[in-house]
């Protein structure tokens, strides 16, 4: 079920109604069950390996706060918790990628081992709820957080369906203690709730839905486009994942705000950044941030030199890049961007805030997305490559879409304005009812008029 | 208190649900004006044509190979009457078979040449059901296609309770080209050129069965029993492709067709019988398309042999 689709306003609006009605203690059953449900839909047997996991880790915290005080037995359980969990992350997504590029070395050195690729769909989430877990063991391991006893409540903390699918990924110190408290009806909880919801569909249908068509036919086809149809297509995508990812969150974050939980900000208008380290600091927040305390902290930090500095910024995004696919494109795309913040830290440049450092932030960060967005590092390099030739034929498609697509992003970069420059909070908006409706009907009637719903759209899209 | 703060919520949201109303009751008036001046070179002047001007004997449906495949007058001169193409780009039998009914309503032509390509009939796709969305517009005025534009999901019909959302992504086409004249002298009865050849000298296209749909085949036997019903000359049509890959998929359905068309006695003209005439890819756009010349060919060739069936 998608965030996107007529289906999940029907079981938000559902559930969120029962969560009301019915009394606290069996809330935690509705939460659980609908969250046990929106998973099913993807895959049902799945829930067995979910549950195994939640177990695995659920035990693992328990017995890592029994022997706080035997330093070894503690962190046997912690490794236990972290490889069990790890090796589920391993098979469903890296497996196939590790034994394809394995496969690939030992032909190279002439070496054939007979090992099979597994055809297998990956879990819903699995990234997410994985990390998610990851923090609350190592959180308890540190002493950070205390073990949480009621299982149902552990389970509601890795399945919590608002976030279980694209984050964001919770911290239990901010999450597990709103899981018992008796939430009581609050109109602006709704209200503000609703609101982002609103803007993370109009996000996610009208721009990031409508830019993709656009950017997948230039890149699907990359040798048949050249110069500025790239980088067109090039900066729009750089806008789509925004929108989409920036799109979801939001759709979390209100959905889960509807019923009083609030959960932590993901995305804090990254393309207004002056530097890379300002946009890392901006972009995908609950997942930087992990990295961030248990990588690059563990691994050192900024500690022990400049050179062990830089060292584990490098890692830390190559594995980042990891993280978001199986796929050389991605590690490359991490690596540039460790590079990117590894010369600004050389160079000293990541506090100067002109047009020119804007413009060259910009132009690195929107580079390294072609990476993310090529198929295989062959297809990027053919996008590179084509890139700098020189043609005045940009590629239009559907002059339609184009129109619908820019409409949005003027909008979206409007309402962003505002909140980065006029510190105005849109989803604060205003106390005049005039203004409030009149933003209402306009992003309401956007999505209708202009969202992007089924795959029917690439009719009205010329190739 | 939480019952005022509850009656507060209902009363504001029931404020906005009713604005929202309004202006897309409004949205959907001026849309609904604009959608009937549509010009005939656009798909919805197309739609319009065949809802309630149409008055052609003999007439040619199906996809875009019906669209570029067909020259109406080259076929007219064979029943001496008037012919029109009734192709759409890129649209399954499921909105062929809806058009033909919108036309049934006011008209019953003569003869319909129907063109087919087995594979699109047979297999499963869910974007056929997707595409049905250029229907939206004319939701609730025409029961022929309303059940069929339901089709596309389980919660269309609630959906299409909304003007503007019937009219989602093409209001600006309708909008626009709603200014301009409809312009028959170059339309050419509703057939599409295409112009260039295949450049690409790889005609191996990929077809993959992986799912029968029966809902299109049921069409298929209900657009038979029509035109027995109502004596219209029904003539199925398999036009020249430029495949050349053996494909397991696409002889599973030819066969999955060719077998319905016997078991009805229906009228089917197969094109491979015409391979020498079609094994030259100048003639081909790419390798479902025939391009003008390879429509004049073919069209050519239809003649000659429909006025051999019919001695």
């Amino acid at each position: 079920m998608l965030f996107n689709s007529f289906s999940f306003l029907l079981f938000f609006v559902i559930v969120t109604t029962l969560y009301y009605i019915i009394p606290y203690k069996p809330r935690l059953f509705l939460l659980l069950g609908a969250s046990c449900f929106f998973y099913m839909l993807f895959v049902p047997e799945y829930i067995i390996i979910l549950f195994v996991t939640i177990l695995i880790d659920y035990i693992a915290g328990i017995y890592i706060e029994k022997h706080q005080n035997h330093k070894k037995k503690k962190k046997l359980y912690l490794i236990i918790s972290i490889l069990a969990t790890c090796l589920v992350l391993f098979i469903f997504k890296y497996y196939n990628f590790f034994i394809e590029n394995f496969l690939i070395a030992s032909h190279k050195i002439g070496f054939e081992p007979n090992i099979k690729i597994i055809n297998m769909i990956l879990p819903i989430g699995l990234s997410f709820h994985t990390f998610q877990s990851l923090s609350y063991v190592i959180e308890v391991y540190r002493g950070n957080q205390k073990t949480e006893k009621n299982f149902l409540i552990y389970s509601i903390y890795v399945m919590f369906y608002p976030q279980l699918v694209a984050g964001p990924i919770e911290r239990p110190q901010n999450i597990i203690h709103q899981f018992k408290i008796p939430h009581q009806f609050n109109k602006d909880n709704i209200v503000l709730g609703l609101r982002q919801m609103l803007w993370g569909f109009f996000m996610k249908v009208v721009i990031a839905d409508r830019l993709s068509l656009y950017v997948d036919a230039v890149y699907n086809n990359p040798d048949n486009h050249h110069g500025l149809s790239i980088i067109i297509a090039t900066l729009f995508f750089s806008i789509q994942i925004y929108c989409d990812f920036a799109g979801y969150s939001n759709i979390a974050i209100g959905s889960a705000k509807v019923m009083g939980f609030d959960l932590m900000k993901n995305f804090n208008r990254p393309y207004f950044s002056f530097s890379v380290s300002e946009f890392w600091s901006r972009w995908h927040i609950s997942l930087s941030t992990w990295f961030r305390d248990y990588l690059y902290i563990p691994l050192g930090g900024s500690k022990n030199g400049k050179i062990h500095h830089l060292r584990n910024l490098l890692i830390t995004f190559l594995i980042s890049g990891l993280w978001h696919g199986a796929n050389w494109t991605f590690i490359v795309w991490g690596g540039l961007n460790g590079l990117y913040l590894i010369f600004e830290i050389i160079l000293n440049k990541n506090k100067t805030k002109n047009i020119l450092s804007y413009a060259i932030t910009m132009s690195l960060i929107v580079l390294s997305w072609l990476f993310f967005r090529a198929t295989d590092l062959s297809t990027a390099n053919t996008l590179l490559k084509n890139m700098t030739i020189i043609d005045l034929n940009i590629y239009i498609g559907d002059i339609h879409t184009l129109l619908y697509s820019l409409l949005g992003i003027s909008i979206l970069f409007i309402v962003e304005f505002l909140e980065e420059r006029k510190k105005i909070s849109t989803l604060k908006i205003s106390s005049n009812a005039k203004i409030r409706y009149t933003y209402y009907v306009i992003i309401i009637f956007c999505i209708l008029l202009f969202g992007v719903f089924d795959e029917s759209q690439f009719i009205y899209f010329q190739f | 208190m939480y019952k005022k703060e509850i009656l507060l919520i209902i009363k504001k949201f029931l404020m906005i649900i009713l604005l929202l109303v309004s202006l897309d009751f409004l949205i959907g008036l001026g849309l609904d004006n604009r959608l009937k001046k549509a010009p005939i070179q656009n798909t919805y002047g197309k739609i319009n044509y065949a809802i309630d001007k149409i008055k052609d004997s003999t007439i040619i449906m199906g996809s875009s190979r019906a669209l570029h495949h067909y020259v109406p007058s080259l076929l007219s001169d064979k029943y001496s009457t008037s012919c029109f193409n009734m192709g759409f780009d890129g649209q399954s039998l499921i909105f062929q078979y809806g058009i033909f009914k919108l036309i049934l309503k006011h008209h019953t032509p003569k003869t319909v040449i129907w063109d087919l390509f087995p594979v699109d009939v047979v297999s499963y796709n869910q974007q056929d059901y997707d595409k049905l969305s250029v229907f939206a517009p004319y939701y609730g005025k025409h029961d022929e296609i309303d059940d069929l534009i339901l089709k596309k999901g389980y919660f269309e019909q609630i959906k299409l309770f909304s003007s503007a959302y019937r009219y989602n992504s093409i209001s600006s086409l309708i909008l626009l080209n709603s200014f301009r004249k409809s312009d028959f002298n170059s339309f050419s009865c509703g057939y599409i050129p295409l112009n260039g050849k295949m450049l690409n000298s790889d005609n191996k296209v990929e077809y993959n069965l992986i799912k029968i749909d029966h809902f299109k085949l049921n069409l298929l036997k209900n657009i038979i029993s029509i035109c027995k019903r109502k004596t219209i000359n029904l003539i199925f049509c398999f036009s020249p492709d430029y495949i050349n890959n053996e494909n397991v998929s696409l002889n599973q359905a030819s066969q999955i067709i060719t077998k319905i068309m016997q078991e009805n006695k229906v009228t089917y003209i197969d094109s491979k019988n015409w391979n020498n005439h079609f094994s030259n890819k100048n003639l081909f756009k790419d390798p479902i398309h025939l391009n003008h010349e390879g429509a004049e060919i073919y069209s050519k060739l239809l003649y000659d042999t429909l006025s051999k069936i019919s001695k």
